[in-house]
């Protein structure tokens, strides 16, 4: 054990050169494993994130290391984070939904309808949204449970009728009106300390889906289901059940990022879903090589939303082109995963020359 | 028996095939494929150990062996996929060669059929046949798709195989792809040339479809291509074969013709009288005066035809049987492991009797399963091993607020030392360990949940000799401390070094039951056979 600690840390230097600034304050070689968090294989984002951050305040030294920057960014981006947690309960159980920008999409024109056609109390059509987000998601499951639909092209279907429905709704125009700037505004209009409520949602999300992937039975074998599956379901596991309760999961999570949104922007446009998910799937991906790698986790997939989102509020704050969002999130998205690749290759190796050098070939243990 | 490895010249045995076949009748001079002192070292193991071996043109050579006797580490040298240790030579047809080279290299005369086959069944024969040996182009650049048919059908005429070869291969027959992936490895060889080597062919056919691959061979053997047959069923070689080497731990055994062998001689060539496992008795369980814990009555799957099965606490009960005896169905049937609609049987266990049994309800009775295929059925490899052992307990973990993770080291550690499973492996993926440890991971999983039941398919694929005593050793633990267990293993080494009865399964029926000391490879291997009595 302690022979593995060492090697990481004093391995990492020249690696980390790729990625991150130099490595993690020194370390005496016997130390816990504690200092297996600092290594750049299982949160080399933060080492970019603070590159990033150091480049910026460089760069712009006047608007970027700003308290203002910070709020900016966590209050403009809960919406991206509320959808990306969405995905990791699905993505754990190897289940693809590809509806999500749709359901955002739907839950806000939806809201945005009862507001404005009907006189229900806010916290009824807010109810009601809920409602049909639950059933959005009993839909996507049973495409993908029962009927056996491969969840890629599944969701990608149902992702197609709900934007059928949402034109439906909105017959094409956005959805604007004074009633969407009352009530429903002040949900994102109101702050704590200058963070807007739509963070503490985020986070209250992150803490339970946290909760329940770590310390859950459930967690685990929704890991387990993703994993594999036939394994999963000889040891007992419901791996029907829990893909089909994940993508009720998503749904779910997904309709309320689309309250949020509703309340941030007050509109509805039928367009306003589909963007949102490439960069819910990037952060995801992202949070997947970061903290447990190999696994889609909550905090790696925060960091994933705070490093997209910190990177693009920098390009803007230096004037760069509008092109260069997008180039930044698949730029990081694939240097990550790579990374990932390569850091996991050359652990393998060391692994195997270990047990050479240690003369332990016949690889029983002890 | 036990002779020299390489004491294969014409003296030592009647060299001459016993069918006076055109191409088969005389000695030739030139053995199609010779290999000499072939070791072969892999880490900690020595996986082949001076191993020579002719294949004569127009005879069907077999090599013969259990699981992990060296037969595939051969096939692989011979195909390129390894090197062997230095001091190997090899010749073929004459023509010194070197072992290990890189694959494809000695294509003109060595040709492989592997036990996958290499064919892709969305594809359509010809497509099949096109992807190996290239595509024929018109003067335009373009497939030129009439002159492909022909030559594939020109490939399987020889064969009689009468198939749409414009269809994908998965319409076809197993038998029929296997004939296809022969043919194709043929291409080129009319005359009679080279050497053919079969990897385990019958593994995947129906027993119904055997007969037409052997045809098949006969006929590759009577145009003059020699024929190396690699499998560990017995009763083939009788059939098929002409010579048969005997591999036993990496070292040849024996190699005789097979007219002057019987098939008792060679099972215990194959499985050696001494396996370095020994075998012990348990105390036979005391016979409770009336029905056994647990009982399955009128068992029918797909390969099933009507099993009865009684185990009792205490008991170790060995079922053997031969590829499709529906030894290999046995375990996951009576476990609820296969969709209840595929099983037909009556359960008993404890008194309680159910007609039905899915896999839940299964684990709730207490009846657990092992599956044979660690990789796809039982290990989740990216999780750690305490994630693996926990598997199977965790409805029991949970606690207030969630999973007792607390508790789940305490107790998995507690089962890491008693299987002997080092401690520090804990919170490595299960994949970094070695086949052998993570059975035993496997194993501590379903202890732990305190069965009743426990029914093991190939308990001990892919483990060491070491790790297979301490399997053993935990089996008969459990098994004094009440656990009622059944091992279905093809490794025959299993059931004699374990079990208080072997149950004998042909075709689907049970056809022989051998108790306490009448457990010997000898007499399973006679009743799987079903030879000489």
């Amino acid at each position: 054990m302690a022979e593995q600690t060492r090697q990481v840390t004093v391995e990492t230097p020249q690696r980390a050169t790729a990625t991150a600034k130099p490595p993690p304050p020194k370390a005496g070689p016997r130390r816990g494993p504690s200092l297996r968090w600092l290594a750049p294989t299982k949160i080399g984002a933060i080492y970019v994130w603070i590159i990033i951050i150091v480049v910026f305040s460089i760069w712009a030294p006047n608007t970027f290391p700003t308290i203002q920057t910070a709020k900016t960014i966590l209050n403009q981006n809960s919406v991206t984070g509320i959808m990306a947690l969405s995905l990791i309960v699905p993505l754990s159980a190897r289940v693809f939904d590809l509806s999500i920008g749709y359901i955002l999409g739907i839950s806000t024109v939806l809201l945005a309808y009862l507001i404005v056609e009907t006189s229900l109390p806010l916290s009824v059509t807010i109810l009601i949204t809920l409602l049909a987000g639950v059933l959005i998601g009993i839909g996507n499951g049973t495409i993908v449970v029962p009927a056996k639909i491969d969840s890629f092209i599944g969701t990608l279907a149902s992702g197609a009728l709900l934007y059928a429905v949402i034109v439906l709704i909105t017959n094409d125009q956005p959805i604007a009106s004074m009633r969407l700037e009352g009530d429903i505004a002040k949900l994102s209009g109101t702050s704590i300390g200058g963070i807007a409520l739509p963070v503490f949602i985020m986070l209250a999300i992150a803490f339970a889906l946290w909760w329940l992937m770590e310390h859950t039975v459930t967690g685990r074998r929704l890991y387990a289901t993703g994993f594999n599956e036939e394994a999963a379901r000889l040891t007992g596991v419901p791996t029907r059940k829990l893909r089909f309760c994940a993508l009720i999961v998503s749904a779910l999570t997904c309709t309320v990022a689309g309250i949020v949104l509703l309340s941030q922007i007050q509109s509805a446009s039928p367009e306003i879903g589909p963007p949102y998910l490439l960069d819910a799937y990037a952060a995801a991906f992202l949070g997947a090589t970061q903290l447990r790698p190999g696994r889609f986790n909550v905090w790696g997939t925060v960091i994933g939303v705070l490093l997209v989102a910190t990177g693009q509020t920098g390009l803007s704050q230096i004037g760069a082109p509008v092109w260069a969002n997008s180039m930044f999130t698949g730029v990081v998205l694939l240097l990550a995963l790579g990374i990932t690749n390569v850091e996991r290759g050359q652990a393998a190796r060391r692994w195997v020359q270990g047990r050479r050098r240690r003369g332990a070939p016949a690889p029983t243990s002890s | 028996m036990g002779s020299v490895p390489g004491q294969i010249d014409t003296t030592s045995n009647g060299t001459a095939p016993q069918t006076g076949e055109p191409g088969g009748g005389d000695v030739r001079a030139q053995p199609a494929v010779s290999i000499r002192h072939l070791s072969k070292t892999f880490p900690g193991v020595r996986a082949l150990e001076d191993v020579s071996l002719d294949v004569r043109p127009g005879t069907v050579h077999a090599l013969l062996g259990q699981n992990g006797c060296g037969k595939s580490t051969l096939i692989k040298v011979l195909a390129g996929f390894h090197r062997p240790d230095p001091g190997a030579e090899a010749w073929l047809g004459g023509e010194r060669f070197e072992l290990g080279s890189a694959p494809g290299e000695v294509a003109h005369a060595l040709r492989f059929v592997h036990q996958d086959l290499g064919i892709i069944n969305e594809l359509d024969g010809v497509d099949n046949f096109s992807l190996s040996l290239g595509y024929a182009r018109t003067r335009f650049g373009r497939v030129n798709q009439r002159r492909e048919l022909e030559r594939a059908q020109r490939l399987v005429e020889r064969f009689g195989l009468d198939l749409d070869l414009t269809r994908p291969l998965a319409e076809a027959s197993a038998v029929e792809r296997t004939i296809i992936a022969i043919a194709r490895a043929l291409a080129g060889w009319e005359r009679g040339e080279g050497v053919l080597v079969l990897d385990e062919p019958t593994a995947s056919l129906p027993s119904t479809e055997v007969r037409r691959l052997f045809d098949v061979i006969q006929d590759v053997k009577a145009s003059g291509t020699a024929v190396l047959y690699v499998s560990h069923r017995l009763d083939e070689i009788f059939e098929i074969a002409d010579y048969v080497t005997v591999l036993r731990g990496g070292v040849v055994v024996d190699e005789r013709a097979v007219s002057e062998v019987t098939p008792r001689e060679l099972a215990s060539l194959i499985a050696g009288q001494e396996t370095g496992l020994e075998r012990q008795f348990l105390h036979k369980a005391s016979a409770s005066g009336g029905k056994a814990l647990f009982q399955v009555r009128g068992l029918r799957t797909a390969t099933l035809r009507g099993v009865d099965l009684d185990v009792d606490r205490g008991e170790v009960l060995g079922v053997a049987g031969l590829l499709g005896s529906g030894r290999e169905d046995l375990p996951y049937a009576i476990s609820g492991a296969r969709p209840a609609a595929e099983v037909s049987a009556r359960w008993t266990i404890d008194g309680q009797t159910i007609d039905r049994l899915d896999i839940s309800s299964a684990l709730d009775l207490g009846i657990a399963l092992i599956p044979g295929d660690r990789a796809h059925e039982s290990v989740l490899r990216e999780l750690t091993v305490l994630e693996n052992i926990s598997m199977a307990m965790l409805p029991r973990l949970r606690g207030r607020g969630g999973l007792n993770q607390r508790r789940e080291r305490r107790e998995a550690l507690e089962w890491m030392r008693r299987l002997e499973v080092a401690e520090e492996h804990i919170d490595r993926p299960i994949a970094t360990l070695s086949g052998g440890n993570q059975q035993k991971v496997v194993l501590a999983r379903w202890l732990w949940s305190e069965p009743k039941v426990l029914a093991m398919s190939e308990p001990t694929a892919g483990v060491d000799i070491g790790a297979r005593q301490a399997l053993y050793e935990s089996l008969r633990q459990q098994a004094e401390r009440g656990l009622a267990v059944i091992v279905c293993s093809s490794d025959i080494a299993d059931l004699v070094a374990v079990c208080t009865r072997v149950m004998v399964l042909r075709e689907g029926q049970v056809v022989g039951v051998l108790e306490g000391e009448r457990i010997s490879t000898g007499a399973i291997v006679s009743a799987t056979e079903g030879a000489d009595g």
